[in-house]
């Protein structure tokens, strides 16, 4: 049943909730001409809103007509002032149309809405439990998000249909064919190891002006495009602030995007610790070769080619993944030499001296064909012991 | 790739260490030469004095007008912390006469020069404004590009566009345009893109005889979901002199040239098509009735653009890419399909 928590009208408290809760109560309520008492709502107090609740007091005899002779004092309503546990209150919560009796609002937001259904809050949070691809620690608090934000506000939230886990080969799909929506290569996204969760307000019922229901997608859309200016996108900001007290401050303590705009986006870890350095952790722990991340633009990634000594940049997530990492003859030769110089070490000076560098010439197009092989390899064990991946300072 | 720019001769790493060593110790101040915006009426390459280290950092200048001594300039600003503030100052000569701070994204670490591309949001849908430069701050999830010049508002005024692009792993543009009158400086326009797979970009296009320009805001939404076409949304604003403010160009519609990979019943049939040909990833799925050419209640696989040249070259791309793709090109009016 909607309820207000101070007052709304003149010489009341007039918080925003409360504002926008009678207002929209006001919006779906008609008059015996079928017209209802207010044509929005916007959470403001203002002479439209005290005449409407005016209005409505005379139509429903809870104060004195003009003109009309004294009724009992105690039996009346202030004039435009509706309070908590009002009659005026109880009148027009009778008044609501059926679909409209559950109307609610959170606290310090403008946007009233309709309460989600539980089974579907249990089903979103059931299915996350039961995705054995996020990681297991994680899903448990992304469940427990759903269900404290069903118990708290009664809005179910669910995971939108592409932001949970990401196979390297779908993020390299993304990359190459839709640049603008992200930088992130095969196994640089937050996505990739089942710690990451687009997570937003599909099926959220909320009421438009002249009292029609709006049913919203994951990252309210609707919410935000039905406003001009700001107005929209400010009632979506507080919505997603909603979900934050629970999720980021509340028991899951999960964490935001530090991308401004990013609002769907949760995670496991602090969003300032970068992607390509715990990757390259992953590799060298899961993988064949020794890894590095250069930790710069462009993010690429050195390696040992699998000879155990110097690093060589063999490029991009995206270059390792489509098989085209650099590795020259060049660099598989100075590889291989330093190598054998290494080995020889152990067995003293001599065997130093006696080493033959290995020539240019001495590497096959295979060698080079196999060692970026060897290269996806490693991103391949990466992917297959995604568990194991860390967030690395 | 560096803001600072010592003489040519001076350009290896080991002589741009030297350079700036040398110029630090004998003065405390580094000598940065400011590289200048490519579009006609943008800045004069000059010289701003800066300190070793969170001092100002001028991005570039831009002038106000061809005639007077006012103009723009884009920086980011001085401070103790790890993030500094990009800033826009109106200049008059050398003396500041406002600034104003752009406070979406912040600036981490040093500036370095980048190109524009598909994700900067600056430039035609199909064809980004490559000869622009993008300064690149901060690494990988940090990481904000900035993109600042001028547009011709009127013979006399030019406003100037920023195009911000920020996130690795998610990327979100934000748009300004700011403008100088009576040597008072004003955010007029701003546009930011919401949750989810968003994506915009600013083209600037000639908006009449006078030779002033006016803005196409292209604002798309992919929706990762069978049950819902994409949203690409374009919205002309042209500044209104007599009202000194810049406003949306309406109820007109835009005209634009789309690429039209095919005609489909179902939003489902449409996504698996673009699914199985890597040749079409950027187009999108849109509902027919945003084209005033074609007949509505169908799904469309396009690509649209502000010009036609650039729409035909990328019709010619996809059939080089795939010889047995059907694709056309058309001239339409463009709208949003409410109320249609």
């Amino acid at each position: 049943m909607p309820d207000i928590k101070d007052s709304v009208g003149e010489g009341a408290s007039n918080k925003v909730h409360d504002v926008a809760l009678l207002q929209a109560m006001l919006s779906v309520v008609k008059n015996a001409k079928s017209v209802p008492y207010l044509t929005d709502y916007d959470g403001k107090p203002g002479p439209a809103t005290k005449a409407a609740i005016t209005a409505f007091q005379t139509d429903q005899k809870l104060i004195e007509k003009p003109g009309a002779a004294k009724a009992d004092a105690g039996a009346l309503e202030k004039p435009g002032y509706v309070g908590k546990g009002s009659a005026t209150l109880a009148k027009l919560v009778a008044a609501l149309p059926a679909d409209f009796k559950e109307m609610m609002i959170i606290e310090n937001t403008s946007t009233v809405y309709l309460p989600g259904s539980e089974a579907d809050a249990k089903a979103s949070a059931a299915s996350i439990n039961a995705a054995a691809d996020l990681d297991p620690t994680f899903r448990g608090k992304v469940a427990q998000l759903v269900n404290l934000m069903y118990s708290t506000h009664k809005i179910v939230l669910s995971v939108t249909g592409s932001g949970g886990h990401r196979t390297f080969q779908k993020q390299y799909e993304i990359q190459l064919q839709s640049a603008g929506a992200t930088h992130a290569g095969p196994g640089e996204s937050n996505h990739n190891f089942g710690r990451a969760v687009d997570i937003g307000f599909k099926g959220f019922q909320w009421i438009k002006a002249g009292g029609t229901i709006a049913v919203d997608d994951w990252w309210l859309n609707v919410l935000t495009k039905n406003e001009k200016d700001k107005v929209g996108n400010l009632k979506a900001q507080a919505l997603w602030k909603a979900r934050d007290a629970i999720a980021v401050k509340g028991p899951p303590q999960l964490f935001n995007s530090i991308l401004p705009g990013d609002t769907d986006h949760l995670q496991s870890f602090d969003d300032h610790l970068p992607n390509d350095r715990a990757l390259a952790d992953l590799l060298g722990r899961v993988g064949k070769l020794k890894w590095q991340a250069e930790h710069k633009i462009p993010r690429r990634y050195n390696s040992d080619l699998g000879f155990g000594g110097k690093m060589f940049t063999v490029g991009t997530a995206k270059d390792i993944w489509n098989l085209s990492a650099t590795v020259t003859k060049a660099m598989v030769a100075q590889a291989k030499t330093e190598a054998l110089m290494n080995a020889a070490k152990w067995k003293g000076p001599a065997a130093v001296k006696a080493v033959v560098p290995v020539k240019e010439a001495d590497i096959k197009a295979a060698d080079i064909v196999s060692i970026q092989k060897a290269l996806k390899d490693d991103f391949v064990a990466a992917e297959k012991n995604w568990l194991q991946w860390k967030a690395v300072p | 790739m560096s803001l600072i720019f010592p003489p040519q001769t001076l350009r290896s790493r080991r002589c741009l260490l030297l350079f700036l060593a040398s110029t630090i110790s004998t003065s405390g101040v580094a000598v940065a030469l400011v590289k200048g915006n490519p579009r006609e009426n943008g800045h004069q390459p000059g010289l701003v004095t800066q300190k070793p280290s969170r001092s100002r950092v001028t991005l570039g200048t831009f002038k106000v007008d061809s005639k007077g001594d006012l103009s723009y300039e884009l920086s980011i600003a001085p401070c103790a912390d790890k993030e500094c503030s990009f800033q826009v100052r109106l200049l008059e000569g050398t003396k500041v006469l406002a600034s104003l701070d752009l406070d979406w994204a912040k600036a981490r670490g040093p500036a370095r020069k980048e190109k524009v591309d598909e994700s900067s949001g600056v430039g035609d849908p199909l064809q980004p404004e490559s000869q622009q430069t993008a300064w690149s701050t901060g690494e990988e999830k940090e990481n904000v590009s900035t993109v600042g010049r001028t547009i011709r508002l009127t013979p006399e005024l030019n406003g100037l566009l920023i195009d911000q692009r920020a996130g690795f792993d998610h990327l979100k543009r934000h748009h300004y345009l700011f403008v100088a009158l009576e040597k008072k400086l004003g955010r007029v326009w701003e546009q930011e893109e919401g949750a989810g797979p968003t994506w915009s970009t600013v083209e600037i296009a000639n908006s009449g005889r006078d030779g002033s320009e006016r803005i196409l805001y292209f604002s798309g939404f992919r929706y990762p979901s069978d049950d819902q076409p994409d949203r690409l949304d374009v919205s002309v604003y042209r500044w209104n002199h007599l009202k000194n403010e810049l406003q949306l160009k309406a109820p007109e519609l835009p005209s634009v040239f789309a690429v039209i990979a095919g005609t489909y019943p179902t939003v489902t049939k449409a996504r698996e098509v673009q699914e199985s040909n890597a040749c079409l990833g950027a187009f999108w799925v849109l509902k027919s009735d945003v084209f005033s050419e074609l007949s509505a209640g169908k799904f469309v696989l396009a690509a649209v653009s502000y010009k036609g040249p650039i729409a035909a070259r990328k019709s010619e791309s996809v059939m080089s890419c795939d010889p047995h793709s059907v694709v056309s090109v058309m001239r339409s009016s463009y709208g949003r399909t409410e109320g249609k």
